[in-house]
């Protein structure tokens, strides 16, 4: 009897240790690495990862941020180590190294890309093939404090000679009309890229960088870039001492509190600056103006939030069903509504979202927009000395575009060598 | 009597051994975790490695060359040279002043240390951000003096000043249980001998506290020459190049220029010199001691 008993119950454990591994089994926790540093975007993903997970419970999805200043550091080690998430986050085309060392899994064939804007999906690729997933259509612009326009009457400037003449009012009024968060060399850059993309597109110079870098074209007899220069060291001008220690989230705290009526930036500063901006303030954005010819002015698009699958993962079935889910267009709705970014995907609505969003909307619907896909950047240390140099113009007395231009070509070519 | 002598000489080595043992620990430690990576380093440092992928290509010594006529290395040589020296000389000057006025053990006194002492409890991190703040906040936005970080000539000494606020605290410390050491008989003889009070310090605590200043000169050195973290937080190596330190250039070529040897050459020679340069500053500040 007692025997009996005995192996009953032993038969019951075996019965619940298989049921438990089956369970186990059938749960497959992913691994997602990201360095999203606003809170708006870090909520969204959260958000995403809920939804999902509840649609397929057999898959688990566990989010870890890093620093953004040390992604590559950590993703080298990672990789290095043998301790691969499943997600990675980032440009395709700044992880070059990592693309061509194979890291990272090709997705081009996959069908859920046809839901995403075709410039973004181009922006993620290496040599033809598709290495990320674009969240969201990221803009580079001027956005603006649209109380403070109308309690100045001031129209959104849509050619160069407009753009000057609001600057030139906003000071006239003793308010810098722009903030520049100048202690950092990306808000330094992205003031410059808000324009110059759409002009050497415009001017037939869109491998402006690739010829600089490789030493195939000298900088300083570009007249692209001399002109684009004058427009950027003009903008700089309105600046107050206190700009050249300004970091970004300082920056868009005073551009949210409405301390200046303009911020040329990226799309997503917005996420914050909304959170920071006091109820009722409402913001627009418009492209950048370099040219007086209107349709030149085009707005700047491209990738930012980008998620890469490891090639090493032993999880791409479920990997790739957490993609083809971003795609949806419910998934678009929950990023836009959190993250505050215009979505990727190429049905998402917009008419319920903030006035910048329906402008960007407005943008993309009439074709008004560049791709940032068709002008690859400097890379590596080039973009580092760029950057740095960028920087040392902007807070510099005497702003010399020939000087400038000369050394810039100088640096490069000493990086070459 | 030959019999004493090997019952000395065998407690004598056992007496080594027992020492050894204590050591032995912490050596295997740094033998882990810096002799045997440094080491593992050199072969690196003579190749073009990119960091990540198996093509790698033995380029001799034209990483060492190089490195000397690099403009960004002299540049952040140089920028590093001004915050160590900064650094060491007023940290130890205000630790020694700070650590002069109030040796003496009193409730005020320890309250006064406490406050000292406390920016050393900080995280380098957090130091550069407190002080990014009140250099634009409190510098500009109420006293409208433009904040150093901005400035490509007073960058390195804002940065200094962030490093020399937070060590200045360890200084006091050791120089003050260094002059709580000194006997007091020498005073009473420097009184007797009509000493005033800068030939007391002059002739009687500056010679003993000899020591102290040697441990916080060489320590203060190494971490100068080491600077990372304030410059990456505060100013991310700007204006321009005008706060990027060796430190951030090795880091800089390790990981985003992708150009791991030259970085690893860059990292050996520099591990070297703060090595030669403690070794020299120490065993000169010992030579000067006073023996007691």
């Amino acid at each position: 009897m007692k025997n009996k008993a005995m192996k009953c119950l032993l038969l019951v454990m075996a019965f619940a240790m298989l049921f438990t591994s089956v369970v186990v089994a059938e749960t497959q926790t992913i691994q997602l690495m990201h360095y999203m540093g606003e809170k708006t975007k870090r909520d969204g993903l959260d958000a995403l990862v809920k939804l999902f997970e509840e649609q397929n419970p057999g898959i688990k999805i566990e989010v870890e941020g890093v620093d953004a200043a040390t992604y590559m550091t950590t993703y080298q080690t990672r990789m290095t180590s043998n301790d691969e998430p499943d997600f990675y986050f980032g440009k395709p085309r700044n992880m070059l190294e990592l693309v061509l060392a194979g890291k990272f899994l090709d997705i081009t064939d996959e069908a859920f890309l046809d839901n995403l804007l075709p410039e973004l999906v181009e922006e993620c690729s290496v040599d033809g093939r598709v290495f990320g997933f674009p969240m969201d259509a990221q803009v580079k612009a001027t956005f603006y404090n649209k109380n403070l326009f109308a309690e100045h009457g001031v129209e959104v400037p849509r050619t160069l000679d407009e753009f000057i003449e609001v600057l030139d009012y906003f000071n006239s009024k003793e308010i810098l009309p722009l903030i520049h968060g100048y202690n950092n060399v990306n808000c330094v850059f992205h003031e410059l890229d808000a324009f110059l993309t759409a002009q050497v597109v415009v001017e037939n110079e869109a491998d402006l960088w690739v010829k600089a870098q490789s030493g195939d074209i000298k900088l300083a007899e570009s007249e692209v870039m001399k002109e684009a220069m004058s427009i950027y060291a003009k903008q700089a001008d309105y600046f107050d001492v206190g700009d050249f220690s300004l970091d970004q989230p300082t920056a868009i705290a005073d551009f949210a509190a409405g301390k200046r009526p303009m911020f040329t930036n990226g799309g997503w500063i917005m996420g914050d600056v909304l959170v920071a901006a006091p109820e009722g303030t409402e913001f627009g954005m418009f492209p950048t103006p370099w040219s007086n010819e209107e349709e030149n002015n085009k707005l700047w698009v491209g990738i930012d939030d980008v998620f890469l699958i490891s090639a090493k993962t032993d999880k791409k079935d479920a990997c790739l069903k957490f993609l083809e889910f971003l795609a949806t267009d419910e998934a678009a709705d929950i990023w836009m509504n959190y993250s505050k970014l215009m979505s990727s995907n190429v049905n998402a609505k917009t008419e319920d979202k903030a006035p910048y969003i329906q402008a960007i909307a407005a943008e993309i619907e009439g074709g008004n927009v560049v791709a940032k896909a068709l002008v690859p950047d400097l890379t590596a240390e080039y973009s580092r000395s760029f950057r740095a140099m960028l920087q040392s113009f902007a807070i510099s007395a005497d702003k010399n575009v020939d000087e400038f231009l000369n050394d810039l070509d100088s640096e490069l070519e000493y990086i070459r060598e | 009597m030959p019999r004493h002598r090997d019952c000395y000489g065998v407690i004598m080595k056992k007496k080594s051994i027992v020492e050894f043992s204590f050591l032995f620990p912490a050596l295997a430690l740094f033998i882990l975790f810096v002799l045997y990576p440094f080491i593992e380093g050199i072969p690196i440092s003579f190749t073009n490695w990119d960091g990540l992928s198996d093509n790698v290509k033995y380029v001799g010594f034209r990483n060492y060359v190089r490195m000397f006529s690099d403009r960004h290395f002299v540049n952040a040589t140089s920028n590093t040279l001004i915050f160590m020296v900064i650094e060491v000389v007023f940290s130890n000057l205000l630790g020694l002043f700070f650590a002069l006025l109030i040796a003496k053990p009193s409730r005020s006194n320890n309250i006064i240390r406490t406050m000292i002492f406390t920016p050393f409890c900080l995280s380098l991190l957090l130091s550069a951000y407190v002080w990014k703040y009140i250099y634009s906040d409190f510098f500009y936005g109420v006293l409208g003096i433009p904040s150093p970080l901005g400035d490509k000539k007073w960058v390195m000494a804002g940065l200094a000043n962030i490093a020399v606020w937070r060590d200045a605290g360890y200084c006091m410390v050791v120089y003050i249980a260094a002059i709580q050491g000194i006997s007091k008989e020498y005073y009473e003889v420097g009184d007797i001998e009509g000493c005033n009070i800068i030939q007391r310090f002059r002739y009687i605590t500056l010679p003993m506290i000899g020591p102290a200043i040697t441990a916080n000169v060489t320590l203060l050195l190494s971490w100068g020459m080491k600077v990372f973290d304030y410059p990456m937080a505060a100013t991310s190596g700007g204006p321009g190049r005008s706060s990027e330190t060796v430190a951030m250039l090795i880091y800089g070529n390790l990981f985003t220029y992708f150009k791991a040897g030259y970085g690893q050459a860059i990292a050996i020679v520099f591990t070297i010199s703060i090595f030669l340069l403690s070794f020299i500053v120490s065993y000169n500040l010992r030579k000067r001691e006073v023996e007691l």
